[in-house]
């Protein structure tokens, strides 16, 4: 298994989010579906270890989101749907930054760049807009050497050729062995990404589609 | 008015923090009283002291007014030309008071010069003031009145620097976090350090007025460097709320201690130049009364961890919290030992406490 959940569960406060009692998938393309505040977006926070959750969590067979917090950082990376980035900070200190923590080579960051056309490296956020924003959080959940790439609507704000670029990574990354967990309101059969299984988040869980 | 004071006055002094930060340092930290009555006293009586008054005041104006000339180009600034559609008379009238309050630290100065003049009897000398104060306002006045004649509005596409730093910006978290606390919780910076630094500087006023061991500044300066907290907790709020994506990457765990451990090192910093700077306390004491503040410092922000945040009852936990170390500083414990075992214990809570 790529990944594997148990008895996880998500609270804000009192109000229960998630409680998933057993999820697994192997190697594959997946699609999250789940209306909008289903917790689609607190799930994939919650499996790249930005929130505190009770359960288990584990990636490869092997490394425990809990027990191996850094080993499972490094081969788990996350594309947030809406990506907010300190506006002082540039594009330039943000790659930098995380190249070195997740021990991405310079080739790899300067071949991303190019392919994004990330042409505003020394531009604030705070003066970027939200597509040029959104490029640069796809350019990030790529770098390193991950074995799960989560994009939280990648489609979203970003125009065309940024989508034919990530549609082309992701064939790329996925023909490497690249597991990615998609949530989109768009299909993605039509863009030539053959999807393994459908997963719909409803009543806090995740159930296969072909099962509802 | 209002909105000119909030979307022009308190934007120049919160991106000016940093600025105002090592002036206050400078006129609080390393000048003494007397040093402070004999700058006062050269302005009032110097041959020149009014002239060279005068001429620091109109630098610092000068520096507002590019300020508010610059700011109301900006894009979000379009709503202030609003103002053309005032009376003449009213836009004057606004414009000066919002002068007025560009020209708060050099109004603050003149009172102090005031009573400087009353004490020591030199208040025939004080009147060039009232004129400076008038040209000062006008300058700015004027300024304000020409922007808004001159709309002249850009959107920044690149930034443009004159100066070309050698270096490239620094990725780092710890640099970032402090950034972030100057440009974006610049009032709160700047008002947490000024208190801090003045129960400091009290604290070593009043130990120089006695015959007192450790104790007794190692009391003050537990209070000083308590008023952090709210730094601290826009620490906490950096690192899980506007910061929130980082905790993705792979940092371990002490790693992460490690970072704000050093980040409360570098903010205490200045109230401990204030007592190193008043000579009244050896190196060595002014390291232990140090670690006791990071401790103090690092354990409160644990603190927020366990309880996600500032809950209501936090200031009970602190004030019982400062009881019980100020009982144990009163019974002589030593100050390296609470300090160590402070840290010690912060290092085994922090992966319990902070469940990321």
């Amino acid at each position: 298994m790529v990944l594997e959940i148990n008895q996880l569960k998500q609270r804000y406060g009192e109000r229960e989010i998630l409680s998933i009692p057993s999820f697994g998938i192997e190697k594959g393309i997946y699609w999250v579906q789940g209306e909008n505040g289903a917790g689609k977006s607190t799930l994939f926070r919650t499996l790249a270890g930005m929130l505190p959750f009770e359960g288990v969590v584990k990636l490869d067979g092997r490394y425990d989101l809990k027990k191996d917090p850094v080993e499972y950082r490094l081969r788990l990376n996350l594309g947030e749907a809406e990506p907010l980035y300190p506006s002082f900070l540039t594009p330039a200190d943000l790659i930098a930054f995380v190249a070195g923590a997740q021990r991405a080579p310079r080739e790899q960051s300067e071949k991303l760049i190019d392919a994004f056309r990330v042409n505003y490296l020394s531009n604030p956020f705070g003066s970027c807009s939200s597509g040029m924003v959104k490029k640069v959080s796809l350019l990030l959940a790529f770098l390193g050497d991950p074995s799960i790439i989560i994009l939280d609507e990648p489609l979203i704000t970003i125009d065309r050729e940024a989508r034919e670029v990530l549609f082309g990574l992701i064939k790329e990354y996925h023909h490497n062995g690249v597991t990615f967990l998609l949530s989109s309101h768009q299909l993605f059969e039509q863009e030539g990404l053959h999807v393994s299984q459908s997963f719909r988040l409803k009543n806090k869980t995740l159930i296969a589609t072909d099962a509802l | 008015m209002k909105m000119l004071l909030i979307s022009t006055v308190s934007a120049f002094f919160k991106q000016r923090t940093g600025t105002f930060l090592v002036l206050l340092g400078i006129l609080f930290g390393f000048l003494s009283a007397n040093e402070h009555h004999a700058f006062a006293v050269f302005f009032l009586t110097g041959g020149y002291g009014m002239i060279a008054l005068f001429g620091i005041w109109l630098v610092y104006t000068l520096f507002c007014a590019q300020f508010l000339a610059t700011t109301w180009k900006l894009p979000e600034y379009t709503f202030i030309f609003h103002a053309r559609t005032w009376p003449a008379f009213i836009r004057a009238r606004r414009f000066s008071v919002q002068a007025l309050g560009f020209l708060q630290p050099i109004l603050y100065y003149g009172i102090y010069l005031l009573i400087i003049g009353i004490q020591d009897k030199l208040l025939d000398r004080l009147w060039p003031i009232i004129p400076f104060y008038m040209i000062l306002i006008l300058l700015l006045t004027i300024t304000a009145e020409w922007r808004i004649k001159n709309p002249v509005l850009y959107v920044p596409v690149k930034g443009k620097s004159i100066i070309k730093w050698p270096v490239r910006r620094l990725a780092s978290w710890l640099y970032w976090s402090l950034e972030w606390l100057v440009r974006e919780r610049g009032i709160t910076l700047l008002v947490g350090k000024l208190g801090a630094m003045l129960v400091a500087a009290g604290t070593m006023l009043y130990y120089s007025t006695g015959e007192y061991d450790i104790r007794m500044p190692a009391v003050g300066m537990s209070l000083a460097y308590l008023l952090n907290l709210g730094l601290s907790f826009e620490l906490h709020r950096w690192e899980g709320e506007i910061w929130l994506w980082g905790r993705s990457l792979p940092v371990p765990v002490w790693v992460r201690w490690g970072r704000i451990v050093m980040v409360h090192f570098l903010l205490i910093l200045p109230e401990t130049l204030v007592i190193l700077r008043s000579g009244a306390l050896h190196f060595a004491e002014v390291a232990q009364l140090f670690f006791l503040g990071i401790m103090i410092l690092i354990i409160s922000h644990l603190y927020l961890y366990k309880r996600s945040g500032l809950p209501e009852n936090a200031m009970q936990v602190f004030l019982f919290g400062f009881i019980g170390l100020t009982l144990l500083i009163l019974y002589k414990i030593p100050l390296l030992l609470i300090a160590a075992s402070g840290m010690l214990f912060s290092l085994y809570a922090f992966p319990k406490w902070c469940k990321i």
